[in-house]
């Protein structure tokens, strides 16, 4: 008995010394290795300068710096850049340096991309307005249900089209079940409310948009940004996505680089033009950034929805917002674009994503540590 | 993440051993009690990943899993098949979550005990199916992590019988020429199909790459007590698994903990 005892007591001691040794054997890691701050000059259209050269305070810019390279906050951060005066001033890449080089998801900041290709399409003279039904240009794609024939191009601007088309299930019919006809497909969605009446943030509006522009164009979405916004602004390295029946989504599925970000949000600042020439109108610019519609979302922070930019009063400037943290803020009386960079695919839970909110707070020294505009 | 499960971990093996020949050293040579059936597992324990394809946090949680398989003993050589399922909640250190679930089918061979005085040792070998899939929904809500592949290896049994009705033993198996899957490095797409079952058994090994351990590792270790219960035979004891690739950023799963089976008949 006593033997058998002594190998019940070994092998139970053993089994917890086992249990306690391996439970930690995989090492932890972190994710952030934060790069330098001051940009490297390259031969991609960017002035580089000193912070304190434009008039910003470098002070505000370490503060920024410290928030942004916390473990514990702002988690999925990849990326902060800022730009002031047409001159990029600050720039750090807090997982890889390699991280300037490649292109990010930006996820909803597609929509933003595709406001301005609208504004394209809209200088070459389609569609005629806003208040132009789509039924106008997409007669084959609507069912029987009238009430939809009454969606006009202002509608699918300001997520009010009233179909009932949840954003989880569109990414999954749209790039994983492939519909024959994604036109005739997501009008077939029911309605949820009559067109105009309500926001709702979902991604079939800006994929209407998109399908729009190609049917009124001959272009894809892709092709006429492309050529006409990417190609003056030396924007070459980027991709986006098309889905099987050749629309460019509309939605989400750009991947740019950061600095590529940055020149569209000093384009945007620069109310379209660029090196002289007038690339996007500016009233379409100024009409698209202004509020529009309210979001329902920021009551308290007074947000307010443009043509899919996003409107903060308390910065006095817009952003382009895609899910996990991208974003490409302009304060145009501040003469300031700041980008961030994030890890796209995360979910809202254990505070993870870089939410506009936190985005505010953290770039709200960078806004307030610049002179306004003379 | 070279230094993932480093020479503290490659120890195990040998200190198992160590530690369980310790423990019977004073036992009688005599037959071991052997299963000689189906059998019927469950293992309890933690499962700890990590996949530097996405972020290098590790997460860990408890795990419980279920094997199905078997003992059987045909002249010189006993086959081991298994098919085991195990589910874990884990979580990193700031407390973001992550699913995973490991699947293994596996057959074993083992050629008949070359005796030694302090026991049987049994050489054999591993034909092996292994796909551990993660959801690190936390980071990343749309893609599934896998470290996925089937392929061959060594295994090698000992066995020590303690008296008439108990057994003490170890058995270990690794992979040795895998064609092993991983995700890709960048996706674009914006969400895997997790939904579709295809996409476990198509997607999950579209880019198989043929791999020798320093590419990809699979292997098991299990140190444990068997004794006579009626007509069947009960284990107990510590399983170790390992799963590990070097693409397109290191990778690794390890789940340990303790197993319980049941096997119906023994000899």
């Amino acid at each position: 008995m006593d033997r058998w005892r002594a190998i019940w007591a070994a092998a139970a001691a053993l089994l917890i010394l086992l249990l306690v040794f391996f439970c930690r054997c995989v090492p932890d890691g972190t994710f952030k290795h934060p790069s330098t701050t001051t940009p490297e000059v390259l031969a991609d259209g960017w002035e580089i300068a000193a912070p304190g050269d434009v008039g910003l305070n470098p002070d505000s810019l370490d503060k920024v710096m410290t928030a942004v390279s916390a473990e514990d906050r702002y988690y999925n951060a990849v990326a902060l850049l800022v730009a002031r005066q047409g001159k990029l001033v600050f720039e750090t890449y807090l997982r890889s340096p390699e991280d300037r080089d490649r292109y990010h998801h930006v996820v909803s900041v597609t929509k933003s991309v595709t406001s301005l290709g609208l504004g394209l399409a809209m200088e070459r003279g389609l569609p005629r307005n806003l208040d132009t039904a789509l039924y106008a240009y997409l007669p084959d794609k609507f069912d029987a249900d009238t009430a939809k024939r009454g969606i006009t191009v202002r509608h699918l601007l300001t997520m009010r089209s009233g179909l009932l088309f949840d954003n989880s299930d569109f990414s999954v019919e749209m790039f994983a079940e492939h519909p024959d006809d994604e036109i005739a497909y997501i009008l077939a969605k029911p309605l949820y409310a009559s067109p105009g009446d309500s926001f709702y943030y979902r991604d079939c509006d800006p994929q209407l948009v998109s399908c729009l522009v190609q049917r009124v164009t001959g272009q894809t979405l892709e092709a006429l940004v492309r050529d006409n916004l990417f190609a003056p602004l030396g924007i070459t390295d980027y991709y986006w996505e098309q889905t099987r029946e050749g629309y460019t989504s509309g939605a989400m599925a750009l991947h740019l680089r950061p600095r590529d970000m940055a020149k569209l949000g000093q384009f945007t600042l620069q109310r379209g033009a660029w090196q002289g020439r007038q690339l996007v109108p500016a009233a379409w610019i100024d009409s698209s950034t202004a509020p529009q519609v309210d979001p329902h979302e920021g009551a308290e922070r007074g947000w307010r929805y443009g043509f899919y930019w996003w409107v903060l009063p308390r910065l006095n400037g817009f952003t382009a917002w895609g899910s996990g943290g991208q974003y490409i803020l302009v304060v145009p009386d501040r003469e300031l674009v700041i980008v961030m960079v994030s890890l796209p695919d995360v979910s809202g839970d254990a505070g993870v994503p870089t939410k506009l909110d936190d985005f505010e707070e953290l770039v709200a020294p960078i806004v307030n540590g610049c002179s306004l505009r003379r | 993440m070279s230094g993932l499960v480093g020479c503290r971990n490659r120890l195990t093996p040998a200190l198992i051993a160590l530690a369980l020949v310790a423990a019977g050293a004073r036992a009688e040579p005599v037959s071991p009690a052997r299963p000689n059936g189906f059998g019927l597992g469950v293992v309890l324990g933690l499962d700890q990943l990590r996949d530097d394809a996405l972020v290098p946090f590790r997460w860990t949680g408890p795990l419980v899993g279920l094997s199905l398989g078997g003992d059987f003993s045909t002249g010189r050589v006993r086959h081991q098949p298994e098919f085991s399922i195990s589910v874990a909640s884990a979580a990193n250190r700031f407390g973001q979550g992550a699913l995973a679930a490991d699947v293994a089918a596996g057959y074993r061979v083992f050629a008949r005990p070359l005796r030694l005085a302090s026991g049987g040792l049994e050489p054999g070998g591993l034909l092996f199916y292994r796909q551990h899939n993660a959801l690190l929904y936390s980071w990343d809500d749309a893609h599934d992590y896998w470290l996925n592949g089937f392929g061959i290896g060594p295994a090698l049994a000992w066995r020590r019988a303690l008296s008439r009705g108990a057994t003490v033993g170890i058995e270990a198996a690794g992979s040795l020429l895998a064609f092993a899957s991983r995700p890709p490095g960048y996706r674009r797409n914006k969400q895997d199909r997790t939904e579709q079952i295809e996409f476990y058994f198509v997607d999950n090994f579209r880019d198989l790459r043929v791999s020798l351990p320093d590419r990809y590792q699979a292997a098991d270790v299990r140190a444990g007590l068997e004794w006579r219960a009626g007509r069947g035979v009960l284990a107990a004891g510590y399983r170790f698994d390992l799963l590990r690739a070097t693409w397109p950023a290191p990778g690794i799963a390890l789940l340990h903990g303790l197993w319980f089976r049941w096997c119906s008949g023994a000899r």
